[in-house]
């Protein structure tokens, strides 16, 4: 029996837009579920920093007419989706870039449209340094994570089946994790960045927050693909929707047993240990890997990278707002000597071309998100130690579930996959999914 | 600062220092010292890694 009503912030997006397609549900109905939802928990999460619900509701009758009438635009026709308030939206301001309304969407959000999906609206991200007020679905005195803050909640919590996120050091894959969601971060240059405020030109890449990995692999289908507009996107097409998993055989996977144990808790690491040994009971060949020993200076690599490229980024605003104060972090950037700059940017194309021989022998690394679950309070957003590397690195992404820890909070293992796999990435994590299960809603 | 021979990370802490007295003389030496230090120790690791003379820098 088709799902109806609340039941429909249940399903996935596969699902949603099948239901759509098959007219057992309209855009509208959809619409409405959701918009039931953020009024049942939106004033305890925090995650929409920008929702209007006249808007929702035309745009889901003009979806709903097109339905009808069998004009559907695309895949996604009447999927509802969050977006990061990082990315520009037609006629709503973008928070870090000053109070006036955006004049033209985000290159994302305009081929959103064009696949039929419904924009809800915009969701938390810290804004010069000013924590959100969004707290973790599944334990509200817990940070969701950040920087996609209100999108990994708003997915946690089901206020949207799925959500646009951005990751420059871990912003993507951190809030997914401690939301208990599904998280994407591709290969660098997968998506376009036009309209996605800046962070870092070397870094920053668009993600997606969701259920699983098909429902991630439908968004990426209709969201990836050269832009002229962008010179860093990849010239290839897009990755195929399908995750075809009909021929989809045990992974091999490596786990990571130097540089990142040392970081990460005793729940955690039982939780890497356990999905390992699930794997491999499920026919996958799980092997130690161990990284070379230069791969040591990644951290320090991003850290000049990000720190140069993000002062450039916000020099002019702190020369067109006397207010603005410098963090720390800024000033010392603003010193480091171009020729330094450089040599970092020489080292990551070295450790770029070195750290990919390691998928010679494995389909995908295997390691956590975080140290931990979501930590306690809303005055940081967690630590990015285990999703920097792979931001530098520009390699693909993705994050499942890893059970729950003593405290009951979400674990968020990281499977990460050679440079422009991400579709044979997703693979193996859908096929990871199957094996480890997925969380279900929290209790709210 | 230079680059080759590798910096220590002592010899770019006193020169990152240096530098931030001058550019910001107001900031809280307090405030800075954990990004001085942590930006001197990647100088540091960055400028000491042996690289091919003709490898390419990746930009984006």
């Amino acid at each position: 029996m088709a799902a109806t009503g609340a039941d429909l912030i249940h399903l996935t997006v596969t699902e949603l837009a099948n239901a759509v397609a098959q007219g057992e549900a309209t855009p509208t109905e959809v619409a409405e579920a959701y918009l039931a939802r953020i009024a049942e928990v939106e004033t305890r999460v925090q995650a929409w920093c920008y929702l209007d619900e006249d808007t929702v509701r035309r745009e889901a009758e003009v979806l709903t007419a097109e339905a009808r009438s069998r004009a559907f635009r695309g895949p996604l026709h009447g999927v509802p989706i969050a977006i990061k308030d990082e990315f520009h939206l037609a006629g709503v301001s973008t928070q870090m870039a000053g109070p006036q309304p955006q004049t033209e969407d985000a290159e994302v959000i305009r081929r959103l449209r064009a696949a039929g999906a419904l924009i809800m609206g915009k969701t938390y991200m810290p804004v010069d340094g000013v924590m959100p007020p969004t707290r973790n679905p599944w334990n509200l005195e817990h940070t969701a994570g950040g920087t996609s803050s209100g999108s990994g909640a708003a997915v946690g919590a089901r206020m949207a089946p799925v959500a646009l996120g951005e990751q420059t050091a871990g912003s993507n894959l951190r809030p997914a994790a401690f939301c208990g969601v599904a998280g994407l971060k591709p290969t660098f240059g997968r998506i376009s960045r036009v309209g996605c405020y800046p962070f870092s030109y070397s870094h920053d890449h668009v993600g997606i927050i969701g259920l699983t990995m098909a429902d991630m692999a439908l968004l990426l289908s209709a969201l990836a693909g050269p832009d002229p507009n962008d010179p860093t996107t990849l010239p290839d097409p897009a990755p195929p929707a399908d995750l075809d998993m009909a021929s989809m055989r045990p992974p091999r996977i490596g786990v990571i047993r130097n540089f990142f144990p040392e970081h990460t808790e005793p729940p955690m690491q039982a939780a890497i240990e356990k999905a390992a040994e699930r794997m491999k009971a499920a026919g996958s060949v799980v092997v130690d890997v161990r990284l070379p020993e230069e791969f040591g200076v990644i951290w320090d690599v991003h850290r000049l990278v990000a720190g140069v490229e993000g002062f450039t980024l916000y020099s002019r605003r702190f020369a067109e707002n006397p207010d603005l104060p410098m963090t720390p972090r800024h000033i010392v950037a603003s010193l480091v000597p171009g020729s330094h700059y450089v040599q970092a940017q020489r080292v990551r194309s070295y450790l770029h071309a070195r750290i990919q021989q390691v998928f010679g022998q494995v389909d995908a690394l295997l390691l956590s998100v975080a140290p931990g679950a979501a930590p306690k309070g809303l005055s940081s957003t967690g630590d990015t130690t285990m999703l920097i590397p792979w931001s530098c690195l520009g390699y693909p992404a993705v994050t499942v579930s890893g059970g729950l820890s003593p405290d009951d909070l979400p674990l968020g293992l990281q499977l990460v996959g050679a440079p422009k796999a991400d579709w044979e990435l997703m693979r193996v994590g859908a096929w990871a999914e199957g094996v480890l299960e997925r969380l279900p809603a929290p209790t709210l | 600062m230079r680059l080759h021979p590798a910096v220590t990370r002592d010899e770019v802490l006193k020169w990152l220092s240096e530098e931030a007295e001058r550019l910001a003389p107001g900031a809280p030496r307090s405030e800075l010292e954990s990004a001085l230090s942590e930006f001197a120790q990647s100088m540091a690791a960055v400028s000491a890694i042996v690289l091919p003379d003709t490898l390419e820098p990746r930009f984006p």
